[in-house]
């Protein structure tokens, strides 16, 4: 149908499509709050549905070949996408320019505890090893602000973790898991390395977690 | 109780010798099956008319209420795999409730410690049913694929169930904590203790612990410097593939103008059109009066220039002393405006004398080719208060060589 393509008015919106979603996308990005299929129909696409695919697969192509990035499928179900990055950071040389984000390395205690304690725990061991690391969830902290809403809230709304009530306990309470990002975007292996480091321990000493650090790093890079 | 206290020891002690953890039970029995549990569950032994005192079962029920408070805050002490604090508590609450289950704690407990080679305690729980008062708890675990399953069965009297009640969530915290701890036991691999990791992340991020630190339990000594959790975040991000946050780079901007804005106009509006209607001559001779006065201007000081000239054309004139008034520095910056209009134009030209100085002079007729064979260089000159200053002290200016314009009459 080469003779339609030119004349039809979607050729034109094709380009301009690819290019809006990305925006789009990067934008949604900022606060990694994962995207979901339903607002890029909405925002971008609107009317265009049928050629919803082809304009996923070139924006997918574009994060990829320009960007360094990955466009991926965490909740297959629902249709909820994150951006990830496909290059992966090389030990000794810095991974950005801009300073650390506090909150990345509070994310990395809790992930931690919960991988290397079997990938569910009860909410009392976070907030206890937090304590020790001068943390309080019931006060306020100078570089968290709301530790509390931020493990609990912010972290969970961008699926590093998931906050799960715990059924038939009296007065209530709550486990931590590794949420869909954090499956996604965090390499088990190079934490357990950490952590081995931490320790002046061999990571391998771990050998449940080693073995299951090992086993998800293989199907990652296949994927 | 005692008895079957002594009964389920013994089998234990049986069982202790071979590889399986409850000896020659390796049938996973039923719930319901009540008759084969003689010799683990404990029938209801008599009450005795002691256990009935109020008084004494007040007591019982706060003395369960105290362990279940240890339990519970000491959580993490318990857990340690050092210690056996654990054990100490249960066999406090052997001591407090006759009617209890209590040898169920026993069989729970030593399980783990010596049953080292069972891989994985895949799953532990309690039920408590009060309104049937009975009891079920089993605790399956894995040992190289072969369930083994061991649980027991406790029926108790209903008037002691208060007791029995507290009994229970006893037992369910400890069995919890027990669970942990075995799982804490595998048999390749070493535990991992939340509290040393504290410590060690602590290091890492470089606390600075004060001289006379007491070293206790939960004693929070030292303090964390600037920039800790950053530390800690360089080096986590390394486990992360995480994208970029996108950013503008050179930001961005709000394409709507803001709303207040139509307010404004509106007010402006009412006076404006009156203003309009009176003087609309008025204005334009305003527009035409500026125009003519830079012009008028320029004109004024070329005839400046070319007159000093006229005087002394072998004399260099310094820019410098040219344009600047030692007066007024406004009048200093609208000189080298006007200026500058002639040296566009072509009736002036600057250039720089044998010490490196600008001087100016008027172009003679003749000398300015049209078409401009002559190099035309294009600056930009700038001045401010401090600069002029300066040249008024260096060159010594002690008078405007442009005089000041007449005032315009508006």
């Amino acid at each position: 149908n080469n003779k339609n393509k030119k004349k039809s008015p979607l050729w034109c919106s094709r380009s301009k499509m690819t290019g809006l979603q990305q925006i789009f996308i990067l934008i949604k990005d900022q606060k990694k709050i994962p995207i979901r299929r339903a607002d890029i129909g909405k925002h971008v696409i609107k009317e265009y549905k049928a050629i919803y695919i082809e304009i996923m697969n070139r924006v997918c192509r574009k994060f990829d070949q320009v960007f360094g990035l990955k466009l991926v499928e965490i909740d297959p179900k629902n249709h909820i996408y994150i951006l990830i990055n496909k290059l992966e950071p090389i030990h000794g040389e810095p991974v950005s320019m801009r300073p650390g984000n506090p909150k990345t390395g509070l994310l990395f205690v809790i992930l931690s505890v919960i991988f290397m304690k079997g990938g569910v725990i009860k909410e009392n061991l976070v907030w206890n090893t937090l304590k020790k690391l001068r943390v309080d969830p019931g006060e306020k902290h100078e570089e968290f602000g709301d530790v509390k809403k931020v493990v609990t809230d912010e972290f969970v709304r961008q699926k590093y973790l998931e906050y799960v009530k715990i059924p038939h306990t009296e007065p209530v309470e709550y486990e931590f898991r590794w949420g869909l990002r954090a499956e996604k975007e965090v390499s088990k292996l190079k934490l357990l390395k950490f952590v081995g480091e931490l320790f002046d321990q061999d990571p391998q000493s771990w050998t449940q977690q080693f073995r299951e650090a090992s086993a998800t790093e293989t199907s990652s890079q296949r994927s | 109780m005692s008895d079957s206290k002594r009964r389920s020891r013994g089998n234990q002690e049986e069982s202790a010798g071979t590889s399986n953890g409850l000896g020659g039970r390796n049938r996973p029995e039923r719930p319901g099956d009540m008759a084969d549990e003689d010799d683990i569950g404990a029938g209801p032994s008599g009450i005795s008319e002691e256990d009935d005192d109020p008084t004494r079962r007040r007591e019982i029920r706060s003395k369960y209420r105290d362990l279940i408070n240890q339990v519970q805050q000491n959580r993490e002490d318990m857990l340690n795999p050092a210690n056996n604090k654990l054990t100490d508590v249960l066999e406090e609450a052997n001591k407090l409730f006759a009617n209890g289950i209590i040898f169920l704690h026993y069989i729970f407990l030593y399980l783990p410690t010596e049953l080292m080679q069972f891989r994985q305690l895949v799953g532990c729980m309690a039920w408590q049913s009060f309104a049937h008062t009975y009891f079920i708890f089993y605790v399956l675990y894995l040992h190289d694929h072969l369930l083994l399953g061991c649980y027991g069965l406790c029926l108790l009297s209903v008037r002691q169930a208060r007791e029995a009640a507290l009994d229970a969530q006893l037992l369910v915290l400890a069995t919890d904590l027990g669970k942990e701890k075995a799982s804490q036991l595998h048999a390749e691999g070493s535990a991992f203790d939340p509290s040393a990791f504290a410590e060690h992340l602590l290091s890492f991020m470089g606390l600075n612990r004060l001289e006379d630190e007491s070293g206790q339990d939960g004693n929070l000594e030292g303090y964390l410097p600037q920039g800790a959790w950053q530390r800690l975040a360089k080096r986590s991000e390394y486990c992360f593939k995480t994208a970029p946050s996108f950013h503008y780079m050179l930001g961005s901007f709000l394409a709507e103008p803001p709303p207040p804005r139509q307010r404004v106009e509106r007010q402006r509006k009412v006076p404006s059109k009156e203003a309009k209607r009176i003087m609309p001559t008025q204005l334009k001779k305003m527009e035409e009066s500026h125009q003519e006065a830079t012009e008028k201007e320029v004109e004024r000081i070329l005839g400046c220039l070319q007159s000093y000239f006229a005087d002394d054309s072998e004399e260099p004139i310094s820019y410098y002393e040219f344009v600047i008034d030692p007066n007024s520095f406004s009048r200093t910056v609208e000189n080298i405006f006007h200026t500058s209009f002639l040296i566009r134009d072509g009736l002036v030209r600057m250039y720089m004398d044998t010490d490196g100085l600008p001087c100016i002079a008027p172009v003679e007729e003749g000398e300015m080719e049209p078409g401009g064979a002559v190099v035309r260089h294009q600056c930009v000159i700038s001045i401010n208060q401090e600069s002029w200053r300066e040249i008024i002290d260096a060159f010594d200016i002690k008078e405007a060589l442009i005089p000041a314009p007449e005032v315009l009459s508006q």
